[in-house]
């Protein structure tokens, strides 16, 4: 167990990102990021459409590669490559897609990859006891384990897709929107899982647009506009107000106040 | 959203058990298209044997299981690559390309062994060269395996003159034409590869990331999943298939014919597609194939029996499939409003 959250100063980051830039053809969707995980630490990380919250979380995860820039990992320069570079580094991803496949069945879902193997043979009995396992912690209703994921609701299959990260991740959990689809009770939940991970000592981004379940569980929030960290701070040093004037751009929207002001 | 599944519920964190659903019905539910070939096969084997006597009979099954045996053994690498969501139209060629690579090494006067695993080994390499083209340059596998069928099958004439190659030697026809304990040995090799395949689909990663890849690409790329080394190795094993295909039809025939099999490779898709493997991956079977070639199988040895004349067989042919495809989607989703 780590201890709580604040103040980070003295302690060493999990992940470093030191000015990654990546573009897709002429939208430039980050440009010259820093952002830092600590342990013990969720990192809400907002920002409006097209921000680049998604792309900054695929390039840590081994999704895309940076066009520039360099990633530290407990202090070490590491090149991730592909998803199973980042696997290996402890990265985990929810997706904000989910990146399940629907035609196969829940335990074959959380597993994808890594199934547990008897030789060369998959060893489906001991894959559906540990998906029981960590569905188990997620306290969430799943049919079945050996029921086909397109047979679930949203909530279940966003269950699996957490479920998925569990099962792989070590120390770093990257969550694009992992309550989206999920009612109250169920966003609750997760939420509630999300700071048991901490408490683990863990690093977490959560990304959403809900800023309620930010403030909720987030120690440190960073909003990125265009590409650019616009604001990176901790939780107690700003309020919902500024972040949604950081996320919109509130400098532009003052001059654009103003201008209209002068008009009429 | 609700979840609409019918099984018994259960929390996850009380119960250790892993939860059955319902087995009967659950059973029935995922094995609908199975059960529906099956009645099919013994709805036409009630028809044909009131239409002729010679249809139950126990020769007249051999002759079936040994006229499809052949397109059974590409039928089921074709089941692979389908159910990854790809397709392989070149299957055909490259099972005439074999026959006259075959033909060939044993004018040379190799030794029967050899010459197989030559047959197979030139399956190898035109699957390789289509996972090329698909997992590198990144080409619709329907295009690039298009493309290869007609390089094949244009090179099988350029390199034979048109003609067809009689092969020397009765002991290398003893692999097509003879029997192990009465039946007929492609038969025989046809149930073997299907169980290999079968095991491969079910028991091992490499089944699980063929249906999974078909399901999604993209999550088994994210997963980690190494996707362009499973379809290389997909479209090798289909190709290699249909060379070993080719090897079989050549000692059974005792020649090699540049255009055997010309249009075969449709016929095969059909018994996949009546087997119940979506054209749009992920979903599909083994079993299914085997029951799908059979249903064909059937259709074109009762009709001949009851007397029905070779075009009009065409034309059935193509509507039974049709009839079944549409009851498929019936079940999976319904028709298109």
């Amino acid at each position: 167990m780590s201890s709580e959250g604040n103040g980070n100063g003295d302690r060493n980051p999990l992940i470093e990102v030191k000015g990654v830039s990546k573009a897709f053809g002429h939208v430039q969707a980050l440009d010259n990021v820093d952002f830092t995980i600590y342990p013990g630490e969720i990192v809400g990380l907002v920002g409006d459409n097209g921000a680049g919250k998604s792309t900054l979380v695929k390039i840590i995860s081994g999704v895309y590669d940076a066009d520039a820039g360099e990633i530290y990992v407990n202090g070490q320069k590491v090149d991730i490559r592909d998803p199973l570079d980042a696997q290996a580094l402890g990265i985990a991803t929810v997706y904000q897609d989910l990146q399940l496949v629907d035609c196969r069945d829940v335990a074959s879902n959380i597993y994808l990859g890594r199934e547990p193997m008897r030789g060369i043979i998959i060893n489906r009995r001991k894959m559906w006891q540990d998906a029981e396992a960590i569905l188990a912690t997620l306290r969430m209703k799943i049919p079945s384990v050996r029921v086909m994921v397109e047979k679930l609701s949203g909530g279940q299959k966003q269950a699996v897709a957490i479920s998925r990260a569990l099962s792989r991740g070590k120390r770093i959990f990257l969550m694009d929107e992992p309550t989206a689809a999920l009612g109250v009770a169920e966003a609750e939940k997760v939420m509630s899982l999300i700071v048991d991970l901490k408490q683990g000592g863990a690093g977490i981004v959560v990304i959403a647009h809900n800023l309620t379940h930010i403030f909720g569980v987030a120690d440190r929030i960073c909003v990125l506009r265009h590409g650019r960290v616009v604001q990176d701070c901790m939780k107690e040093e700003t309020t919902p107000e500024d972040i949604v004037g950081h996320i919109v751009g509130a400098a532009e929207a003052v001059e654009r106040f103003l201008g209209a002001a002068g008009e009429a | 959203m609700r979840a609409i599944v019918d099984v018994v519920e259960f929390e996850s964190s009380a119960g250790r058990v892993i939860a059955r659903p319902r087995q009967l019905r659950w059973w029935v539910l995922s094995n609908l298209n199975v059960i529906g070939l099956v009645l099919t096969l013994l709805a036409m084997g009630v028809l044909f044997s009131t239409l002729s006597p010679y249809f139950l009979s126990v020769k007249n099954f051999m002759n079936i299981g040994r006229a499809v045996a052949i397109r059974g053994i590409v039928a089921a690498g074709l089941t692979l690559v389908m159910i990854s969501g790809g397709i392989d139209l070149s299957i055909a060629a490259v099972l005439a390309a074999s026959g006259m690579f075959v033909a060939t090494l044993l004018r040379l006067g190799l030794p029967g062994p050899l010459v197989v695993i030559g047959g197979i080994g030139i399956g190898v390499a035109l699957g390789m060269i289509n996972g090329f083209f698909i997992t590198k340059v990144g080409i619709n596998s329907l295009i690039a395996t298009l493309g290869m069928m007609s390089i094949v099958r244009g090179l099988g004439y350029v390199i034979s003159g048109g003609i067809h190659v009689n092969i020397p030697g009765d002991s290398f026809q003893e692999l097509g034409r003879g029997r192990l304990l009465g039946i007929p040995n492609p038969l025989i090799l046809w149930v073997v590869v299907c169980l290999l395949c079968y095991l491969l689909l079910q028991y091992t990663r490499f089944g699980q990331y063929t249906f999974a890849i078909g399901g999604n690409e993209t999550a088994c790329r994210v997963a980690g999943v190494k996707v362009g080394q499973y379809k290389m190795a997909l479209y090798v094993l289909c190709a290699a298939l249909a060379g070993f295909a080719g090897v079989i039809l050549t000692s059974l025939s005792g020649a090699a014919i540049p255009t055997a099999a010309t249009g075969a490779e449709l016929d095969i898709v059909a018994a996949v597609v009546l087997g119940g493997v979506s054209l749009r991956g992920g979903r599909g079977s083994i079993v299914g194939t085997v029951l799908g070639t059979l249903v064909l199988g059937f259709v074109n040895n009762g009709l001949t029996l009851i007397g029905m004349r070779p075009y009009w067989q065409i034309v059935t042919r193509g509507g039974i499939l049709m009839l079944a495809v549409t009851l498929d989607s019936l079940r999976t989703g319904g028709l298109r409003g």
